[in-house]
């Protein structure tokens, strides 16, 4: 062979060759969503990866969920389809309507927030008949009404008529549910990316942000309650649970820390509790132990008051689970979760003694990202990568009924 | 056996037991991809949070790692050119016995201490550290949630790393993970992408009477521009950064090689075929041939260096040299 030629079939492999491998990374950034479904009233409400918002009435006799109504975030609003692809070019992610937000449900009324930097707000009734989008009349909007916000990883709070969301812009919103306008004089700006869900309580927002700091906010005006913020070595993602005056919250740090709702400070006799790799889930509270589960592919709970391990599931002499991002779910004395390993683990609240996991043996979901939610004896699994909603009892772990979100 | 040869060996054998233990993209993963990663995480924590600046950083670091294997090549390659009159007049020779006429090519590499390998080895062993280091920038970008969550399985365990993730991709007007295509970017990376990288091809093409040879190089020159302009419509701008500062410590290193190359200088008028052949029929046609190539390369190095000869003389010379080859033509 020639040497130009040889140069020319070289060229043509480091193309292909970063093309290919290019292209594969792209890919596995291209944004698919974890919405988690929520139920109200025997109806289940979830974002589905293709960008829209999907409810299902339940039946008791026999169990099953049909669906309802489906509404296309993005498409009614002349943005496009939503569910993805397209861009400049066709391997390129686009900001269309994924999400990542959990819906939160109050008053016959939806409110969901998308990647594409837009919050939602769907009337039940007005989507059961298929009006246009929004029946402003109807409590219908979408904020902003033109252009976006930053990118909305978190899920939505509303409370006393407030819906309190926080943006990749760096910004905590609160939206007033009635007119759709800013409750306050401007959003709370903190110093980087927020991707948590906030919390509200007792008419103070607690959030994490990104700038590893954690802002309690007076709910009715958007000022500072703490003077000083709570520090941690990493950003925050997680969304922070209120128990006994005390806010418990995990940081990319790979800590777990409790700091009281009072001062702001770090709670006096809490040892911050270091794990293997970050904390992005909400933890749950029962009996004075603190359970979360941890990227790091474990479940930890902690002593409420000195942050002492009292069990781990896996002990730390397994090895680990696949990786935990979402908030479990507490069914009585059964804490659920869900694993990138495609599996849900149902652990004995008191012991975390293993009571099931599903599915067995080889078969597996796809990664569970999403929060799971339980109600009503089963727990509702969101599959992101099969497109399904499974509803496991949760006595047994067995599946109970499930559906596709796919149309 | 080598020293050498030796180490060379050891490492395979090395390779070998790694893949069979953890397969092939757990090694990829172990031996290249997160080290580099998690080291450019450390280069934004000393840049303050600056991913750009770290992905500049990086890549000078790299090339001056790889100088010595960009240097081997580089001269292979200038090597080989020059042997290239004489293969010519080898494959003549003995274009009815290729055995004859492989020995004589081995032999004639042996004698003139080139390898044939010299300029593709040094490549290939190159290109799975590049595809490495431009699969990190990806990496680390994080453009979503998922990419995010991804990133924290290939992080090591210093805090200084997972106090800096996730960076910050903002440099310049540039969203390091979007590319910089309209409605957020201005096209203005994939035009310096496309235009740094013919500037390369250029100096890096050694000019040649050989039609064939010609137009392959003319293609090479404009093709991987282009190709790599195009990636750059759809990748994120961190890797286009990354291209862009590449090529041009590749054009500083070339630079201090061969000068600017062929860059200033117009490619022959590709000689005709029968006049070719007809001149390397005889010994004082190929003699001719060799001495044209050898004037050729010595020409460029004047052009490179330009520290003695001012610009007028070299056009003088060249003027000169033209007029030789119109005399030559029949």
């Amino acid at each position: 062979m020639t040497k130009p030629k040889a140069l020319f079939l070289f060229a043509l492999l480091v193309g292909g060759c970063l093309l290919l491998s290019g292209c594969a990374a792209i890919g596995t950034a291209t944004p698919i969503g974890w919405s988690a479904p929520v139920m109200d009233d025997d109806v289940i409400y979830v974002g589905t990866t293709e960008g829209k918002v999907v409810s299902y009435t339940l039946f008791s006799e026999p169990r099953v969920a049909a669906e309802w109504w489906r509404f296309p975030l993005r498409g009614e609003l002349g943005l496009g389809g939503g569910g993805g692809g397209g861009g400049f070019l066709a391997c390129m992610p686009t900001a269309a309507a994924v999400m990542y937000s959990t819906p939160f449900v109050a008053d016959g009324a939806v409110y969901i927030g998308a990647y594409d930097g837009r919050v939602y707000a769907l009337n039940t009734s007005s989507r059961v008949a298929g009006y246009s989008f929004p029946q402003e009349s109807e409590g219908e909007w979408v904020y902003p009404e033109e252009d976006s916000i930053g990118a909305i990883v978190g899920s939505p709070v509303v409370a006393e008529g407030i819906l309190y969301i926080g943006s990749a812009d760096g910004n905590l919103y609160a939206i007033d549910i009635v007119t759709s306008e800013l409750a306050w004089d401007s959003p709370f700006a903190t110093g980087d990316d927020i991707w948590a869900t906030p919390l509200v309580h007792d008419g103070v927002v607690y959030i994490g942000s990104f700038d590893h700091k954690i802002y309690a906010i007076d709910a009715a005006d958007g000022t500072l309650v703490w003077e000083s913020p709570f520090q941690t070595d990493g950003a925050i993602a997680a969304t922070p649970l209120f128990y006994n005056n005390t806010i418990y919250i995990g940081s990319f740090d790979r800590k777990f820390y409790a700091v009281d709702t009072s001062t702001g400070k770090a709670k006096e006799g809490f040892i911050p509790f270091p794990a293997g790799n970050w904390f992005w889930g909400r933890a749950v509270a029962y009996d004075d132990t603190i359970i979360v589960g941890c990227v790091d592919g474990r479940v930890y709970a902690l002593d409420a008051e000195t942050g002492e391990r009292k069990w781990s599931f896996p002990e730390l002499d397994e090895g680990p689970v696949g990786p935990i991002r979402g908030d479990p779910a507490l069914a009585g004395e059964v804490v659920i979760f869900g694993s990138d390993d495609g599996k849900v683990y149902a652990l004995d609240a008191a012991s975390g003694h293993l009571i099931w996991d599903y599915p067995h043996g080889e078969d597996r979901f796809g990664p569970i990202r999403a929060s799971l939610y339980a109600g009503d004896g089963e727990v509702y699994v969101h599959d992101t990568r099969n497109h399904y909603i499974y509803a496991l009892g949760v006595e047994h772990g067995n599946v109970l009924w499930s559906v596709s979100t796919a149309e | 056996m080598s020293r050498n040869r030796l180490i060379i060996i050891l490492v395979a054998g090395a390779l070998v037991i790694l893949f069979l233990t953890y397969g092939l993209i757990d090694t990829w993963n172990l031996i290249l991809l997160r080290p580099i990663l998690n080291f450019l995480i450390l280069l934004s924590n000393v840049f303050f949070g600056n991913f750009g600046l770290a992905i500049i950083a990086l890549v000078i670091i790299v090339r001056l790692v790889m100088t010595p294997l960009t240097l081997k090549q580089l001269h292979s390659t200038r090597a080989m050119h020059t042997l290239q009159p004489k293969m010519k007049e080898l494959q003549k020779k003995y274009a009815k016995d290729k055995d004859k006429l492989k020995q004589e090519i081995a032999k004639l590499y042996k004698e003139s201490g080139v390898s044939p390998m010299g300029c593709l080895g040094p490549m290939l062993l190159q290109l799975p550290i590049w595809i490495a280091l431009y699969r990190s920038i990806l990496h680390v970008a994080a453009a979503t949630p998922e990419a995010l969550l991804g990133l924290s399985n290939d992080l090591y365990s210093w805090s200084a790393i997972h106090q800096a993730v996730p960076l910050d991709p903002n440099f310049l007007w540039l969203n390091l993970t979007q590319p910089d295509v309209p409605p957020t970017g201005y096209f203005i990376l994939p035009i310096l992408v496309a235009a740094s990288m013919y500037v390369l091809q250029k100096m890096s093409t050694v000019p040649s009477t050989d039609p064939q040879q010609q137009s392959m190089s003319k293609m090479m020159i404009w093709m991987m521009p282009l190709m790599f302009g195009f990636f750059t419509l759809m990748f994120p701008s961190g890797l286009a950064l990354f291209w862009v500062v590449s090529t041009i410590v590749g054009i500083v290193t070339q630079y201090f090689i061969t000068g600017w190359g062929s860059l200033f200088v117009r490619a022959p008028a590709p000689a005709p075929q029968v006049a070719e052949e007809q001149r390397m029929e005889t010994p004082e046609g190929a003699l001719l041939e060799d001495q044209l190539a050898t004037e050729r390369v010595e020409q460029q190095e004047r052009v490179a260096h330009g520290k003695s000869r001012d610009k007028r003389k070299d056009r003088r010379r060249s003027r000169r040299a033209g007029a030789r080859k119109t005399r030559r033509k029949p």
